[in-house]
């Protein structure tokens, strides 16, 4: 069973100066899928990633990644893991070549592997046009994309991020996503921090929410979403109202309310994907056309209010 | 950590900041009195100024028992000048010039046999000659006024009892020749008084003349700035060190030193790697100083085995003084305030700015042992002077003592703080 899990948090804890950064953590990415821990600023986020990546000792508990305890391993773990910062950290003197080769160099490739690996990232980074530029110069999405490609030069098997989307602009943002997607399609596991939750309900196939050092829900996102017993709310906008279909509408599973609201008509359902072709089918038959539609999920925030009594985002 | 050893020189030999301390500056400070070929003893704090008085003077028939000349080399014997000249008698006015010009004296002063004769009305002109060094000026030109004052004061005496004579002459009485001098002697003193308060110029009897034979540039320049570009590689190896110290400061607050640690090197070869690149900086720049040095100043730094201990004791103390600073530093703006502080106090009391001093005072020497600077100074001054091995080896032995536990301490507490 080990040797599917990625990492295995078991009972992580980290004091500062007695103020519990993090507490009894326990959670568990899998091999192959994206796993975010979400939570708002000062949740203990990066303290986490820093005693998975052996930077801070852990105050008591252990994890175990790719099966090395990372209090008893941390030289397995540190080649196993490729970290990307919270803070960009980086050479801005230098080139993002030079960069890389440096960087690439502590993780110990050197020769063909290295160069081969330095342009690899370059081009997946984006960042081969301007590669001998200095790194200082560039935008802050580029260093962004930077401090990203350094982390996989080595080519983990387990990438973890640190809110790598903070502060840029969308299209650098879009960029990222796209690139942890990617990744992850290679057979890379994920292991991703945010604040956003539209980045976790995006990007992950299973959530943990984090708050004041603790995990207070985890699972996929259907499974949280369940957990505030949410339902979907769709709004059609039809091209005509006969009794027949809303009645009919009432009575299908999942459905648990249809109600007019002017020109246009309110469902609340379980679960839209699957109520959705139905509704298509069944008005079709009733040659009434579907001009508009809008689905609200219940999101993340609806969770972490649920669970904290606060907003995700101050 | 080889790697990271060639990153930070790579990043420090781009960086115009580091170079500029590393080998513009020094070589300015110690190079530009010698480029613009100024006077440097005219701003230095003053000097005692060798004498070397040559009394030819002979007495003249009217007063067997007096000598003018006698008069003005007690002027020199003054205490009031006792700060200024040290003057010693001598006999020939050939040694005299050779003595200036061979640097073992600072200014000749040669009194004519014919002085006293002259001053009483008499036979032709006879001067007054002051040889001096050309590399100085404060001290000739204290000769020249004390000299002056005399010449004007005898006249004034002279006169002044040519007066009294001729008052007595009208009242009947008759004034020895004694009683004449001792009118003379009596107006002199009164005299001196005044002149001191007075311009002078250059007196007519006196002749100036500056040594053609001493060059300035090919001695005195260089036998100043020899010392001065030593004090100049002590004082900015010390900057070196802590500035390139600095970069492990400036690392962390990057977050590229936290990016380092969670690579696969090992802490310490991450601090090693930090630290073999002050001391190689260290290494780059005192060969280069010292080697432009030669090129430029030609300046003689001594026995080439003497030179490497002291050289190394340097790169060592340097970098270890760095090191240590820096463990106790939080951010790279306390540290540059601190240890610029920290090495510009260090490195004046160490006397790196002052080694251009004849004579320092004696505190100066005992508050050098306190700091690194003062002993590895020490060292080179004895290599370049041509001093004994020990008189040049022990210090380099204790700045590297020295060097080697500030390393430790700097080690110890970086240890503690990245654990
Ligand atoms: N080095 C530190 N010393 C003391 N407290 C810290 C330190 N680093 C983080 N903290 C505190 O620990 C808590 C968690 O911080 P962090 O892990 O950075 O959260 P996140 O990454 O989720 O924003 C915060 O309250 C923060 O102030
Ligand atoms: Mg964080």
């Amino acid at each position: 069973m080990t040797s599917t899990n990625a990492i295995q948090v078991k009972g992580l804890k980290k004091n500062y100066n007695g103020f519990p950064a993090v507490h009894n953590l326990e959670f568990t990415v899998r091999e192959g899928e994206i796993f975010s821990l979400l939570g708002p600023n000062g949740a203990g986020k990066s303290t986490t990633i820093s005693m998975l990546s052996c930077l801070l000792p852990p105050s008591g508990g252990d994890a175990l990644i790719a099966g090395h305890s990372i209090t008893r391993a941390s030289g397995s773990v540190k080649r196993t893991i490729g970290v990307v910062p919270q803070e960009i950290a980086l050479y801005d003197d230098l080139s993002a070549h030079q960069n890389l080769v440096f960087w690439g160099r502590m993780y110990g490739l050197r020769g063909s592997r290295l160069s081969r690996r330095v342009d690899e990232v370059l081009d997946l980074t984006g960042l081969a046009d301007r590669r001998h530029d200095r790194a200082g110069l560039y935008s802050g999405g580029m260093q962004r994309r930077l401090n990203i490609g350094i982390a996989l030069l080595h080519e983990p098997r387990i990438v973890i991020f640190d809110e790598p989307t903070v502060g840029i602009d969308p299209q650098s943002r879009r960029r990222i996503l796209d690139g942890v997607k990617e990744i992850n399609a290679r057979g890379v596991t994920v292991l991703y921090t945010t604040h956003y939750m539209e980045e976790a309900q995006e990007l992950s196939h299973r959530i943990a929410i984090m708050d004041h050092g603790r995990l207070i829900a985890q699972g996929t996102h259907n499974e949280l979403m369940r957990m505030v017993g949410g339902l979907h709310r769709i709004t059609l906008t039809l091209s005509r109202k006969p009794a027949g279909l809303l009645a009919l509408w009432r009575m299908l599973a999942g459905v648990h309310s249809v109600s007019e609201e002017g020109e246009r008509v309110r469902l609340l359902v379980q679960d839209s994907t699957r109520v959705l072709p139905t509704l298509f089918e069944s008005a079709a038959r009733e040659e009434t056309h579907i001009t508009g539609m809008d689905i609200q999920e219940p999101d993340l925030e609806a969770v972490f209010l649920h669970l904290t009594g606060k907003a995700l985002r101050d | 950590m080889f790697y990271i050893a060639l990153k930070d020189l790579m990043r420090s030999l781009r960086s115009p900041f580091t170079l500029a301390f590393m080998l513009i500056l020094p070589l300015l400070e110690a190079g530009l009195p010698y480029l613009a070929f100024s006077n440097l003893s005219s701003g230095l704090p003053v000097q005692t100024t060798r004498v070397l008085l040559v009394n030819l003077d002979r007495p003249v028939e009217q007063y067997p028992d007096f000598l003018a000349g006698n008069l003005l080399a007690d002027m020199f014997r003054n205490d009031e000048l006792g700060d200024l000249l040290d003057t010693t008698v001598g006999d020939s006015e050939a040694a005299a010039r050779a003595a200036v010009d061979s640097r073992e004296t600072d200014v000749a002063v040669i009194i004519p046999s014919g002085l006293t004769a002259a001053l009483f009305g008499g036979e032709g002109r006879t001067e007054i000659e002051i040889y001096h060094d050309p590399a100085l000026t404060l001290g000739p030109a204290v000769v020249r006024d004390v000299v002056t004052n005399f010449l004007d004061g005898f006249a004034g005496s002279l006169i002044a009892a040519d007066t009294a004579a001729r008052r007595a002459a009208e009242d009947g009485a008759l004034l020895d020749d004694n009683s004449r001098l001792e009118i003379m002697r009596r107006y002199g003193d009164w005299a001196q008084g005044v002149g001191e308060s007075l311009g002078q110029g250059i007196h007519p009897a006196v002749r100036y003349e500056a040594s053609a034979r001493v060059q300035p540039s090919e001695s005195v320049m260089k036998a100043q700035i020899g010392p001065i570009m030593l004090g100049m590689l002590v004082f900015f190896a010390f900057f070196t060190g802590a500035i390139s110290a600095q970069s492990l400061l400036h690392e962390a607050e990057q977050g590229t030193l936290a990016r380092l640690f969670r690579t696969p090197a090992s802490k310490t070869a991450i601090l090693t790697g930090k630290f073999a690149t002050v001391e190689i900086l260290l290494a780059l720049q005192v060969i280069l100083l010292i080697g432009i040095g030669k090129a430029l100043f030609g300046i003689a730094w001594g026995d080439p085995i003497l030179v490497i201990l002291n050289g190394s004791a340097l790169v060592v103390a340097a970098g270890g003084f760095g090191i240590m600073l820096i463990a106790f530093m939080r951010t790279t703006r306390q540290a540059f305030l601190v240890m610029g502080g920290a090495v510009i106090l260090t490195g004046m009391a160490g006397g790196t700015m002052t080694t251009w001093f004849v004579n320092p005072p004696a505190l100066f020497e005992t508050v050098n042992l306190f700091t690194p600077q003062g002993w590895i100074l020490r060292g080179f001054s004895a290599a370049m002077r041509g001093g004994g091995t020990i008189e040049a080896a022990v210090p380099a032995a204790v700045g590297t003592g020295l060097g080697l536990i500030f390393l430790w301490i700097g080690v110890h507490k970086l240890k503690a703080k990245f654990a």
